[in-house]
Protein backbone atom coordinates (compact mmCIF):
# COMPACT_ATOMS: atom_id res chain seq x y z
CA UNK A 1 0.00 0.00 0.00
CA UNK A 2 2.81 2.40 0.96
CA UNK A 3 4.78 1.44 -2.16
CA UNK A 4 1.78 2.10 -4.39
CA UNK A 5 1.30 5.51 -2.80
CA UNK A 6 4.99 6.33 -3.20
CA UNK A 7 4.83 5.68 -6.94
CA UNK A 8 2.02 8.19 -7.24
CA UNK A 9 3.93 11.01 -5.58
CA UNK A 10 5.82 13.51 -7.70
CA UNK A 11 9.55 13.96 -7.19
CA UNK A 12 9.28 16.79 -4.66
CA UNK A 13 6.71 15.00 -2.53
CA UNK A 14 8.61 11.73 -2.70
CA UNK A 15 11.84 13.45 -1.70
CA UNK A 16 10.11 15.08 1.29
CA UNK A 17 8.82 11.66 2.30
CA UNK A 18 12.29 10.09 2.04
CA UNK A 19 13.87 12.94 3.98
CA UNK A 20 11.33 12.65 6.75
CA UNK A 21 11.58 8.86 6.86
CA UNK A 22 15.35 8.39 6.72
CA UNK A 23 17.00 11.60 7.91
CA UNK A 24 17.59 10.32 11.43
CA UNK A 25 18.95 6.98 10.20
CA UNK A 26 21.32 8.59 7.72
CA UNK A 27 22.43 11.21 10.25
CA UNK A 28 23.22 8.47 12.78
CA UNK A 29 25.39 6.65 10.23
CA UNK A 30 27.13 9.89 9.31
CA UNK A 31 27.67 10.80 12.96
CA UNK A 32 29.19 7.41 13.67
CA UNK A 33 31.44 7.84 10.63
CA UNK A 34 32.54 11.43 11.26
CA UNK A 35 32.62 11.60 15.04
CA UNK A 36 31.39 15.18 15.21
CA UNK A 37 28.02 16.79 14.48
CA UNK A 38 29.29 19.36 11.97
CA UNK A 39 30.80 16.92 9.52
CA UNK A 40 27.85 14.61 10.12
CA UNK A 41 25.46 17.37 9.01
CA UNK A 42 27.49 18.00 5.86
CA UNK A 43 27.67 14.31 5.04
CA UNK A 44 23.93 13.89 5.62
CA UNK A 45 23.28 16.81 3.31
CA UNK A 46 25.59 15.31 0.66
CA UNK A 47 23.73 12.01 0.93
CA UNK A 48 20.33 13.57 0.39
CA UNK A 49 21.66 15.75 -2.42
CA UNK A 50 22.72 12.56 -4.21
CA UNK A 51 19.30 11.04 -3.43
CA UNK A 52 17.57 14.04 -4.98
CA UNK A 53 19.81 14.09 -8.07
CA UNK A 54 19.12 10.44 -8.84
CA UNK A 55 15.46 10.43 -7.85
CA UNK A 56 14.29 10.89 -11.43
CA UNK A 57 15.78 7.55 -12.47
CA UNK A 58 15.05 5.58 -9.29
CA UNK A 59 12.36 2.92 -9.74
CA UNK A 60 11.06 3.49 -6.15
CA UNK A 61 11.52 -0.12 -5.17
CA UNK A 62 13.77 -1.17 -2.29
CA UNK A 63 14.27 2.43 -1.24
CA UNK A 64 15.98 1.49 2.03
CA UNK A 65 18.70 -0.46 0.26
CA UNK A 66 19.09 2.34 -2.29
CA UNK A 67 19.50 5.08 0.31
CA UNK A 68 21.78 2.84 2.37
CA UNK A 69 23.97 2.38 -0.69
CA UNK A 70 24.28 6.13 -1.22
CA UNK A 71 24.94 6.80 2.49
CA UNK A 72 27.56 4.04 2.69
CA UNK A 73 29.37 5.31 -0.40
CA UNK A 74 29.41 8.85 0.97
CA UNK A 75 30.77 7.54 4.28
CA UNK A 76 33.49 5.63 2.42
CA UNK A 77 34.46 8.77 0.47
CA UNK A 78 34.60 10.76 3.71
CA UNK A 79 36.87 8.21 5.39
CA UNK A 80 39.18 8.18 2.36
CA UNK A 81 39.44 11.97 2.29
CA UNK A 82 40.17 12.05 6.03
CA UNK A 83 42.84 9.41 5.60
CA UNK A 84 44.48 11.47 2.84
CA UNK A 85 44.39 14.53 5.10
CA UNK A 86 45.96 12.64 7.99
CA UNK A 87 48.68 11.25 5.72
CA UNK A 88 49.60 14.79 4.71
CA UNK A 89 50.13 15.68 8.36
CA UNK A 90 52.39 12.74 9.16
CA UNK A 91 55.67 14.65 8.84
CA UNK A 92 55.10 16.77 11.92
CA UNK A 93 57.86 17.46 14.40
CA UNK A 94 55.91 16.37 17.42
CA UNK A 95 54.00 13.19 18.01
CA UNK A 96 50.34 13.95 18.15
CA UNK A 97 48.82 12.40 21.24
CA UNK A 98 45.29 11.40 20.50
CA UNK A 99 42.64 12.57 22.88
CA UNK A 100 41.11 9.25 23.96
CA UNK A 101 37.71 10.85 24.32
CA UNK A 102 37.52 12.47 20.93
CA UNK A 103 38.15 9.83 18.28
CA UNK A 104 35.43 8.74 15.88
CA UNK A 105 35.38 5.31 17.48
CA UNK A 106 34.09 6.99 20.63
CA UNK A 107 31.31 8.78 18.78
CA UNK A 108 28.61 6.54 20.14
CA UNK A 109 30.05 6.55 23.62
CA UNK A 110 30.48 10.27 23.63
CA UNK A 111 26.99 11.45 22.92
CA UNK A 112 27.49 14.77 24.64
CA UNK A 113 27.34 16.57 21.32
CA UNK A 114 25.74 19.61 22.83
CA UNK A 115 28.74 20.23 25.08
CA UNK A 116 31.09 19.79 22.15
CA UNK A 117 29.07 22.18 20.02
CA UNK A 118 28.94 24.80 22.81
CA UNK A 119 32.64 24.62 23.53
CA UNK A 120 33.52 25.00 19.87
CA UNK A 121 31.07 27.87 19.30
CA UNK A 122 32.54 29.76 22.28
CA UNK A 123 35.96 29.69 20.66
CA UNK A 124 34.80 31.74 17.71
CA UNK A 125 35.08 35.50 17.48
CA UNK A 126 32.14 37.84 17.27
CA UNK A 127 29.87 38.06 15.21
CA UNK A 128 30.37 34.39 14.29
CA UNK A 129 30.21 33.22 17.91
CA UNK A 130 26.70 34.59 18.39
CA UNK A 131 25.30 33.27 15.14
CA UNK A 132 27.01 29.88 15.67
CA UNK A 133 25.51 29.68 19.17
CA UNK A 134 22.01 30.47 17.87
CA UNK A 135 22.21 28.09 14.92
CA UNK A 136 24.37 25.13 15.99
CA UNK A 137 23.67 25.06 19.73
CA UNK A 138 20.10 26.34 19.96
CA UNK A 139 19.33 24.74 16.56
CA UNK A 140 17.42 27.72 15.25
CA UNK A 141 16.91 27.89 11.49
CA UNK A 142 18.68 30.77 9.73
CA UNK A 143 15.36 32.35 8.78
CA UNK A 144 14.41 32.60 12.44
CA UNK A 145 17.77 34.11 13.40
CA UNK A 146 17.47 36.69 10.63
CA UNK A 147 13.94 37.60 11.78
CA UNK A 148 14.94 37.92 15.46
CA UNK A 149 18.00 40.02 14.74
CA UNK A 150 16.21 42.00 12.04
CA UNK A 151 19.08 41.14 9.75
CA UNK A 152 19.33 40.22 6.09
CA UNK A 153 18.95 36.45 5.56
CA UNK A 154 21.93 36.39 3.20
CA UNK A 155 24.08 38.03 5.88
CA UNK A 156 23.09 35.40 8.42
CA UNK A 157 23.71 32.61 5.90
CA UNK A 158 27.18 33.95 5.09
CA UNK A 159 28.04 34.19 8.79
CA UNK A 160 26.81 30.64 9.42
CA UNK A 161 28.86 29.26 6.52
CA UNK A 162 31.97 31.10 7.70
CA UNK A 163 31.37 29.96 11.27
CA UNK A 164 31.07 26.40 9.99
CA UNK A 165 34.37 26.69 8.11
CA UNK A 166 36.09 28.05 11.23
CA UNK A 167 34.61 25.28 13.36
CA UNK A 168 35.84 22.65 10.93
CA UNK A 169 39.33 24.14 11.15
CA UNK A 170 39.18 24.15 14.95
CA UNK A 171 38.11 20.52 15.04
CA UNK A 172 40.92 19.51 12.68
CA UNK A 173 43.46 21.30 14.84
CA UNK A 174 42.00 19.70 17.91
CA UNK A 175 42.16 16.32 16.21
CA UNK A 176 38.55 15.62 16.92
CA UNK A 177 37.39 15.57 13.31
CA UNK B 1 34.43 -9.16 12.34
CA UNK B 2 32.15 -12.13 12.79
CA UNK B 3 31.74 -12.87 9.10
CA UNK B 4 33.74 -12.96 5.88
CA UNK B 5 32.13 -10.07 4.14
CA UNK B 6 32.90 -11.03 0.60
CA UNK B 7 30.78 -14.13 0.39
CA UNK B 8 28.18 -14.02 3.15
CA UNK B 9 25.69 -11.54 4.47
CA UNK B 10 26.18 -9.39 7.55
CA UNK B 11 24.71 -10.56 10.84
CA UNK B 12 23.20 -8.79 13.79
CA UNK B 13 26.55 -9.12 15.56
CA UNK B 14 28.12 -7.04 12.79
CA UNK B 15 25.41 -4.39 13.12
CA UNK B 16 25.90 -4.34 16.89
CA UNK B 17 29.66 -3.95 16.45
CA UNK B 18 29.09 -0.97 14.16
CA UNK B 19 26.58 0.52 16.58
CA UNK B 20 29.01 0.22 19.48
CA UNK B 21 31.82 1.74 17.41
CA UNK B 22 34.20 -1.14 18.09
CA UNK B 23 35.16 -1.86 14.48
CA UNK B 24 38.69 -1.01 13.45
CA UNK B 25 39.28 1.33 10.51
CA UNK B 26 39.72 -1.56 8.08
CA UNK B 27 36.69 -3.40 9.42
CA UNK B 28 34.55 -0.28 9.22
CA UNK B 29 35.56 0.24 5.59
CA UNK B 30 34.80 -3.38 4.77
CA UNK B 31 31.43 -3.03 6.53
CA UNK B 32 30.51 0.11 4.59
CA UNK B 33 31.72 -1.36 1.28
CA UNK B 34 29.55 -4.41 1.83
CA UNK B 35 26.43 -2.44 2.75
CA UNK B 36 27.00 -0.23 -0.29
CA UNK B 37 27.09 -3.23 -2.63
CA UNK B 38 24.69 -5.70 -1.02
CA UNK B 39 21.04 -4.57 -1.16
CA UNK B 40 20.02 -7.35 1.23
CA UNK B 41 22.45 -6.23 3.92
CA UNK B 42 21.80 -2.55 3.32
CA UNK B 43 18.11 -3.14 3.88
CA UNK B 44 18.80 -5.38 6.90
CA UNK B 45 21.08 -2.75 8.44
CA UNK B 46 18.49 -0.01 8.13
CA UNK B 47 15.87 -2.35 9.50
CA UNK B 48 18.13 -3.17 12.47
CA UNK B 49 18.75 0.50 13.22
CA UNK B 50 15.05 1.30 12.99
CA UNK B 51 14.44 -1.25 15.73
CA UNK B 52 17.15 0.28 17.94
CA UNK B 53 15.89 3.82 18.23
CA UNK B 54 17.86 4.40 21.42
CA UNK B 55 21.11 4.11 19.47
CA UNK B 56 20.10 6.67 16.86
CA UNK B 57 21.39 10.23 17.08
CA UNK B 58 18.86 13.02 16.73
CA UNK B 59 19.83 15.45 13.98
CA UNK B 60 19.63 19.18 14.72
CA UNK B 61 16.22 20.74 14.21
CA UNK B 62 17.37 23.03 11.40
CA UNK B 63 18.87 20.25 9.24
CA UNK B 64 15.67 19.30 7.39
CA UNK B 65 15.06 22.88 6.34
CA UNK B 66 18.69 23.29 5.30
CA UNK B 67 18.65 20.17 3.14
CA UNK B 68 15.32 21.10 1.55
CA UNK B 69 16.63 24.57 0.75
CA UNK B 70 19.86 23.19 -0.67
CA UNK B 71 18.22 20.74 -3.05
CA UNK B 72 16.10 23.55 -4.51
CA UNK B 73 19.08 25.69 -5.40
CA UNK B 74 19.58 26.09 -9.18
CA UNK B 75 22.77 24.01 -9.48
CA UNK B 76 21.12 20.98 -7.88
CA UNK B 77 17.89 21.29 -9.86
CA UNK B 78 19.87 21.53 -13.09
CA UNK B 79 22.01 18.51 -12.16
CA UNK B 80 18.88 16.51 -11.33
CA UNK B 81 17.20 17.36 -14.62
CA UNK B 82 20.41 16.70 -16.57
CA UNK B 83 20.76 13.28 -14.96
CA UNK B 84 17.16 12.36 -15.79
CA UNK B 85 17.49 13.71 -19.34
CA UNK B 86 20.74 11.88 -20.00
CA UNK B 87 19.06 8.61 -19.00
CA UNK B 88 16.21 9.33 -21.42
CA UNK B 89 18.65 10.15 -24.20
CA UNK B 90 20.55 6.93 -23.51
CA UNK B 91 17.30 5.01 -23.75
CA UNK B 92 16.43 6.80 -26.99
CA UNK B 93 19.83 6.00 -28.53
CA UNK B 94 19.56 2.38 -27.46
CA UNK B 95 16.07 2.15 -28.94
CA UNK B 96 17.34 3.66 -32.20
CA UNK B 97 20.15 1.09 -32.36
CA UNK B 98 17.71 -1.76 -31.81
CA UNK B 99 15.34 -0.30 -34.40
CA UNK B 100 18.09 0.00 -37.00
CA UNK B 101 19.25 -3.56 -36.33
CA UNK B 102 15.70 -4.85 -36.67
CA UNK B 103 15.13 -2.93 -39.90
CA UNK B 104 18.40 -4.24 -41.36
CA UNK B 105 17.42 -7.82 -40.44
CA UNK B 106 14.02 -7.52 -42.10
CA UNK B 107 15.60 -5.94 -45.17
CA UNK B 108 18.11 -8.76 -45.47
CA UNK B 109 15.31 -11.28 -45.05
CA UNK B 110 13.45 -10.05 -48.10
CA UNK B 111 16.18 -8.43 -50.23
CA UNK B 112 18.72 -11.21 -50.30
CA UNK B 113 17.70 -14.38 -52.11
CA UNK B 114 18.73 -17.87 -51.01
CA UNK B 115 21.53 -18.29 -53.57
CA UNK B 116 23.18 -14.98 -52.67
CA UNK B 117 22.88 -15.90 -48.97
CA UNK B 118 24.67 -19.23 -49.55
CA UNK B 119 27.50 -17.43 -51.40
CA UNK B 120 27.86 -14.92 -48.60
CA UNK B 121 27.91 -17.67 -45.97
CA UNK B 122 30.60 -19.64 -47.79
CA UNK B 123 32.66 -16.51 -48.24
CA UNK B 124 32.52 -15.73 -44.53
CA UNK B 125 33.32 -19.33 -43.56
CA UNK B 126 36.42 -19.54 -45.71
CA UNK B 127 37.63 -16.08 -44.87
Amino acid sequence: MVKRINRELDIEEYFSYLLQQYEKLVYSICYQTCGNPFDAQDLTQDTFLAVYKHLGTFDRQYERAWICRIASNKAIDYRKSKKRLEECKEDEFFTVVEDPGAGPEDAYIQKETKELVLSVCNQLKSPYREVAYEHFYLEKPMTEIAAEQDANLKTVQTRVYRARAQIRKLLEERGGA
Amino acid sequence: MTTELKNVHLTEHDFEAWEQGILSGTQAEAFLTHTANCPHCGDAWFSYMSCHEEALVEPPAYLTEEITERVHQPDVVIAQKAHTTSKKIQLLLYSLKVGVALAASIYMLFAIDAQMFDQMTQFMLFK
